[in-house]
């Protein structure tokens, strides 16, 4: 059904907590094996999202503690959703729109985007999330089941 | 003021992410001050076919702008993160009111 469609697939399994050191290449391509095997991105999407963000960087300084959103063109992505990567060792990532300013990012929200989303908008819901520290450190500390609560609360919501 | 509405010209990286929202929180506010704008969404890769200076009077972007446009720039990552975003939205207001 078309409506379906225009859903925002977000699933438990879409949550990753990474309790290691790790890098962005890993935090990435260990959220895309997911959507991939579900069929919501294409094999490139990994690829694509690493390198675009070396061109367009995603960090964001949000409080109390940086946030990243990579995501790609939507000609790599087949459905839009949500990944989620809990970083218990922060990486450091280039804030977006500045030329090497990095913060440490604990909270990766990988976006897969098609053309809908310019309706959808969901980072704008997403934004409700980082501009509510609390939000944001209740996701960094709460298991899969609440963080899934938190997160589908503000992307099921009607604006 | 001019009668003609100001135009205005939002760039990110793919055109359809980060732009989406600074298109919304710009319009938004905007409107609350009555301020009609005629506005066009771009990925920074489009940007020298589509930013012409006899028709875009403001680019709002999150991205950095890597071409010489001779068109007001008004960086906009405040409007993703919401800390600063009055500040910036204000800026904005100024070049279109």
């Amino acid at each position: 059904m078309a409506v379906n469609d225009n859903k925002i697939r977000f699933e438990k399994d879409q949550i990753v907590t990474f309790n290691e050191k790790t890098n962005f290449d890993n935090v990435i391509n260990t959220l895309a094996k997911v959507l991939i095997k579900k069929d919501l991105v294409k094999p490139e999407y990994p690829q694509q999202v690493i390198l675009r963000e070396q061109k367009f960087p995603t960090g964001l300084p949000t409080n109390p503690f940086g946030v990243s959103i990579p995501h790609t063109d939507a000609k790599w992505t087949k459905h839009n959703a949500i990944a989620i990567g809990i970083l218990k060792s922060p990486i450091e990532q280039v804030v977006m729109g500045s030329d090497e300013t990095k913060i440490g990012v604990e909270i990766v929200f990988m976006l897969a985007l098609d053309k809908s989303n310019k309706q959808l908008n969901i980072l704008s819901k997403l934004m409700k999330i980082f501009q509510a520290p609390e939000s944001l450190v209740k996701i960094r500390n709460s298991s899969k089941d609440e963080i899934l609560k938190i997160v589908n609360k503000v992307i099921l919501e009607e604006k | 003021m001019s009668n003609k509405k100001k135009n205005i010209l939002f760039v990110c990286a793919t055109g359809i992410a980060t732009s989406t929202v600074a298109t919304e929180k710009t319009l938004e506010y905007l409107k609350d001050k009555g301020v009609e704008v005629t506005y066009t969404q771009t990925n920074v890769a489009s940007l020298p076919e589509v930013a012409d200076p006899k028709t875009v009077d403001l680019i709002v972007a999150t991205t950095q702008v890597p071409f010489d446009l001779d068109i007001p720039v008004v960086h906009a990552l405040s409007l993703i993160t919401g800390i600063g975003a009055d500040k910036t939205l204000a800026e904005i207001y100024d070049y279109v009111k």
